[in-house]
């Protein structure tokens, strides 16, 4: 007799996979991982064997048991379909001489930003997106092998010092043939004064709006420091901000940033709507708060 | 100022970085390349002197060939910029492959590199994701200690004190404990939860049972699930739910196999 019970195997794969490289190398690590409700525990591949500090939280962010056993975690998920993993891994970069190198075998898409002021000298592969954040690298990469090169580099600004040097050129030129074209615009002066005019005050207006964009709040004295800050910069940002934004400001993994705008959104502080297929937060008036 | 003058000999050479962007998203892979370029100059130039093999010569010059058709086609062609890309980082890999061998010590990451600094950026983000999973639960958990102690870590890491290691182990241990205390009353406070996903488990395992005890074949089996179940029932009636786990995972690894 052969018997299917409905155990699906196409759980476990890490969603919103991030990956954050200490200066020493160490590698802090985050992700969403779907998970099979009907199983009382899920066995999750961990990306090293030299693992610390990992916490696993179900969606309302209670921590579940687990444990680790050499490059694997055991998390006892009774129920859940989705849990969320944070761990610090100390063997996915090595170092040889000045050169650092991080690699990885993953299934899954993901993010890594490396630490500030490094440089990366070499990698086999072409990255889906790049930002550079408070003069940190974060690469967007796609799933299989990846290795990349980087060292510490005290001479890193020196291709935007040697930009700023052309810069200085640029602007005398542009200034030689700007500075006439200003003559000659003052000579037109009637007209051109009436729309600069204009364009002032809308200017004005627009900085008024501006000002006018960022709400009073009164943050509830028990709300976590960090998350002050957050609402801080949602206020000052006009009142809401995409959450990929928030990411970018306060440089944390998607996981780490969902959990503190679930949080706040727990709290009142916050409401989250769908812009774009995008998460747009948006602060509650005291109205809708009360 | 020996080093300075091989390196401006070999920018002569090699020619100047180029320095003008793109405004696109390949902006950033401009710029990765450029850095990449200038960093492996400046590495080969440290460590060979005037005296560049030809191999490295060779490589760094393919490497700088495609940066700079990296950015001829940088807004024309992404495709083509992004094979540049590519070869130009492949070939500074090569390079910096080659550094490496010659590097004096050629070892994997040692502790000696690592931080106290790092360490404890690590810990307190640990301590952190404790503390908001506390404050979820509600519960009465101290965490002056950890706060005081972590703190004073901090001070010393400042002024570049060095006997820190016994504190920071001090920390780890404390924190551990608390991350236990959470989780025995998260568990707890999860207790509903856990009962109702295993009755409802339990429920549908002697549905299935059901539906196989006509079959001849594994009649002994089937019983043999069924007093498991029975006592997995017991044990969560009696509160104890650490064994009626193990059993619980012991009839669903038996399950699959039936």
């Amino acid at each position: 007799m052969l018997v299917i019970f409905p155990f699906p195997n196409s759980f476990g794969s890490n969603k919103n996979l991030d990956m954050i490289i200490y200066s020493d190398g160490s590698t802090h690590i985050t992700s969403e991982i779907e998970v099979n409700p009907l199983n009382s525990n899920h066995e999750i591949k961990l990306f090293g064997k030299d693992i610390d500090n990992l916490l696993s939280f179900d969606e309302n962010e209670y921590i579940l048991k687990s444990s680790v056993t050499e490059n694997y975690a055991m998390i006892e998920t009774f129920g859940n379909s989705k849990i969320f993993l944070e761990y610090d891994v100390h063997d996915l970069v090595s170092k040889q001489g000045r050169i650092w190198t991080f690699s990885i075998n993953s299934d899954n898409e993901f993010t890594v930003t490396f630490p500030k002021n490094t440089v990366i000298v070499g990698m086999n592969s072409i990255p889906i997106d790049t930002q550079l954040i408070d003069n940190q690298n974060q690469l967007l990469l796609s799933e299989g092998y990846t290795e990349i090169d980087y060292l510490f580099s005290s001479t890193n600004t020196a291709i935007n010092k040697e930009n700023n040097d052309y810069s200085l050129i640029y602007i005398i030129l542009i200034s030689l043939v700007i500075i006439p074209i200003i003559f000659l615009i003052k000579k037109n002066s009637a007209k051109i004064k009436k729309s600069s005019i204009s364009a002032e005050i809308i200017q004005k207006h627009e900085s008024t709006s501006d000002s006018e964009n960022s709400i009073e709040l009164k943050i509830p004295e028990d709300v976590r420091e960090d998350d002050k800050l957050i609402i801080k910069f949602i206020s000052d940002n006009g009142g809401e901000a995409l959450e990929s934004e928030l990411r970018k400001k306060f440089l944390l993994p998607r996981t780490t940033m969902w959990r503190a705008v679930k949080r706040l959104e727990r709290n009142g502080l916050v409401e989250i709507k769908k812009k774009d297929s995008q998460n747009l937060v948006k602060l509650r008036t005291e109205d809708e708060t009360s | 100022m020996k080093k300075t003058v091989y390196l401006a000999i070999t920018l002569i050479t090699f020619g100047m970085i180029p320095t003008i962007y793109a405004d696109s998203n390949n902006d950033d892979l401009l710029r990765i390349a450029l850095e990449a370029d200038q960093q492996i100059l400046l590495q080969i130039n440290s460590i060979y002197g005037s005296t560049i093999p030809s191999h490295i010569k060779s490589l760094y010059e393919q490497g700088h060939q495609s940066v700079i058709e990296l950015e001829n086609s940088i807004e024309n062609n992404s495709e083509e910029s992004k094979e540049n890309f590519l070869s130009a980082l492949k070939s500074f890999k090569q390079i910096s492959k080659f550094i490496q061998k010659s590097s004096d010590t050629a070892n994997n990451l040692e502790n000696n590199y690592k931080s106290y600094k790092d360490e404890i950026q690590r810990l307190e983000k640990f301590i952190n994701s404790l503390k908001s999973a506390s404050q979820k639960l509600n519960s009465p958990i101290d965490f002056t200690n950890v706060d005081s102690l972590l703190s004073e870590i901090k001070q010393k890491i400042s002024n570049n004190e060095n006997d820190t290691r016994e504190q920071i182990d001090e920390l780890k241990s404390l924190t551990y404990s608390l991350k236990q205390q959470i989780h025995e009353t998260s568990s707890h406070k999860n207790q509903d939860k856990f009962i109702n996903f295993m009755q409802n488990q339990l429920d549908q395992f002697e549905i299935k049972l059901q539906k196989f005890s006509n079959n001849e074949s594994v009649p002994d089996r089937i019983e043999e699930i069924r007093s498991l179940i029975s006592q997995t029932r017991t044990l969560i009636s009696e509160k104890n739910f650490e064994d009626a786990k193990i059993i619980f995972n012991d009839i669903t690894e038996v399950m699959k196999n039936i």
